[in-house]
């Protein structure tokens, strides 16, 4: 039955998702479980809130409602692009890179499914509050008893709220089984962050990045072996947020600006972590309103209420219990040696290619290249987030909250892992714009030639030579 | 992919000996084979404590598991509420039910226990109570001051 809350999370998504934009079907499925995971988890939080119990009809109604809706409005156009005949068939290589992007998964994913949930902050944080929210049927029994417990009871709720829907599903506490939603989040993120690459780099590129996205050591440690902890996911919605707001910076579209927003709030709504970047994110959307005039600016201006609208009920809910959403607070809590301290871990371990691959070598040679390259302005949008979300992690650890080796060796490792996919994107745009102006640079040279080829042919060999 | 190889090759064997170990099992079993001591406590205290209960469990382990098995048995006894120490003597008011165990000799070796216990005065106290369950490596009591729960 988990699989089944697996592919109703799916069909839940692709309801919500727009009819009138461009993706590819892997992509579309894996927009579908990011925005499925997040709608059901908010969906859990609205019933429990308004006193409906958790039950398979009370979840399920909803979704029920709006695919007859959206059947009648959108008829079999819905489907797109899951009719067979539409689909497109990749080449040989890109069959081929595909085949290497599954290696990792095919190799992690039996060590994942065989082991039970296992991992510390799995079990003593986020399944802990799925497996106390689905028994009690209500958020508010865990959240009263928070003082019982070592784990963190501030933490977002998107992950313990949708395990609990899969355990409604379920009809009975699974955590072994439910804990696969890491590799589905892991899945959506690779076709997530394809979808956008594929936007700024030819097909096979676009692919070979993905491969190595999906073999980074630490990624696939995050997704696998740390089964049923949020880093994931958490991944997820900074890469959508990211792709969404680069894309809104370059081409405008109410999509890319609603998925900045709503893939930001999720991440926000996922793990503390994320609430530093839904304010980056929030910072560059108001920016770019003040400066750019679009149409409906009103509309426009009221996507960035979206995050008070889903995280302003949690922290109410969460303050009138007297939980704490961390526990310190950074930059207040500042101390220089101790930021010294993480700053040298977090360096050594990124660059550790047993880790992290290439990754962050890659992200630093991206910034070289940027700046040889000259680079447009908006570029610095996808470094820029990455570089903020670890100076963050630093603020962090400099709050000395906890024994500092003693965090960075239980947490810095993730922290980098959930940072990785959003660092890999802007080497991704360094090479598109290397390789477009490779190619537009080899046109130019070949336009002589071919004014050339008009010319009497004895002029064009003499030319030649 | 290069650099990814040779992870992905150790890692290949270390999936090919979980599901050796693992598959075939039930969830239960699989818990069990992945974390015994921490399962088989669990599985005793539930066979004597109601799910509404309270349990105080005085262990014998070493200061860095405490935390662990402090976390854990509220994971696998939710929604009972879990209290432990590592001593032989705590407060039990407001708690219906007291539980001890010991660590075994190996997990003690890694985390040597540091607290204090005083068998001899330990024993004498729980003569005094009725045992509700003897488990493989926990034993329940019930406790007479901890009816208002």
């Amino acid at each position: 039955m988990i699989y089944l809350g697996l592919l109703l999370t799916c069909v839940a998504g692709w309801l919500l998702l727009p009819r009138d934009y461009e993706w590819g079907l892997a992509a579309k499925l894996s927009f579908a479980f990011a925005a499925g995971a997040a709608a059901i988890s908010i969906e859990m939080f609205v019933l429990d809130l308004t006193g409906v119990d958790w039950g398979r009809v009370t979840v399920f109604l909803p979704w029920i409602v709006l695919a007859g809706w959206r059947g009648y409005r959108n008829g079999a156009a819905l489907l797109d692009p899951v009719w067979p005949w539409r689909v497109r068939m990749p080449g040989l290589i890109s069959l081929l890179l595909v085949a290497v992007v599954l290696i990792p998964v095919l190799v992690w994913m039996p060590f994942e499914r065989a082991t039970p949930l296992t991992s510390w902050d799995a079990w003593a944080i986020w399944m802990l509050k799925a497996k106390a929210f689905y028994v009690d049927g209500t958020m508010s029994g865990y959240l009263a008893r928070h003082e019982e417990f070592v784990g963190q009871p501030g933490y977002p709720l998107l992950v313990p709220l949708y395990a609990a829907f899969l355990y409604v599903i379920e009809g009975d506490v699974a955590d072994g089984a439910a804990k696969v939603i890491s590799p589905c989040f892991l899945l959506a993120l690779l076709g997530v962050f394809h979808h956008f690459v594929r936007r700024w780099t030819p097909p096979v590129p676009a692919l070979a990045f993905t491969a190595m996205l999906a073999g980074i050591p630490m990624v696939d440690h995050l997704g696998f072996e740390l089964a049923g902890y949020a880093g994931t996911a958490l991944s997820l919605y900074f890469v959508a947020a990211a792709g969404f707001v680069y894309e809104w910076y370059r081409e405008g579209g109410v999509v890319n600006l609603a998925g900045a927003c709503l893939a930001a709030t999720t991440a926000a709504w996922t793990k503390n972590e994320g609430q530093f970047f839904l304010a980056a994110v929030l910072v560059l959307v108001a920016f770019q309103l003040f400066r750019v005039r679009t149409e409906r600016p009103a509309l426009n201006w009221c996507w960035l209420a979206i995050p008070g609208l889903v995280l302003g009920p949690w922290a109410l809910v969460r303050g009138s219990h007297g939980i704490e959403a961390a526990g310190f607070t950074p930059l207040v809590d500042f101390e220089g040696g101790l930021f010294g301290i993480a700053l040298r871990r977090l360096l050594s371990m990124g660059f550790d290619t047993q880790l992290y691959n290439l990754t962050f070598l890659l992200l630093l040679v991206s910034i070289v290249g940027a700046l040889v390259l000259r680079a447009r302005l908006l570029f610095w949008i996808l470094p820029g987030l990455a570089i903020w979300q670890i100076a963050g992690a630093l603020l962090a650890y400099a709050t000395g909250r906890n024994e500092i080796q003693w965090w960075l060796g239980t947490s810095a490792g993730r922290i980098l892992a959930q940072i990785a996919p959003l660092a890999l994107m802007a080497p991704v745009l360094v090479y598109g714009e290397w390789a477009e102006r490779s190619v537009a640079t080899k046109s130019a040279e070949a336009e002589p030639v071919k004014r050339t080829d008009s010319a009497p042919k004895g002029r064009k060999r003499k030319g030649r030579r | 992919m290069v650099l990814a190889a040779p992870i992905l090759s150790t890692q290949l064997g270390r999936s090919a000996e979980a599901w050796e170990t693992f598959s075939g099992l039930s969830a239960e079993e699989r818990d069990f084979r992945a974390d015994p001591v921490a399962v088989q406590v669990a599985r005793d205290v539930a066979a004597g404590v109601p799910e509404d209960g309270c349990i105080t469990v005085l262990a014998y382990v070493g200061a860095d598991a405490a935390e662990y098995y402090r976390g854990r048995l509220a994971y696998l006894l939710y929604p009972r509420r879990v209290r432990l120490f590592p001593r032989s003597r705590a407060r039990t008011e407001g708690c219906g039910h007291l539980a001890v165990f010991r660590d075994t000799a190996g997990n003690l070796r890694g985390s040597p226990f540091q607290g204090r216990w005083d068998q001899g005065e330990l024993d004498a106290w729980l003569e005094t109570l009725e045992q509700v369950h003897r488990g493989e490596l926990a034993q329940v009591y019930r406790l007479e001051n901890g009816e208002a729960e």
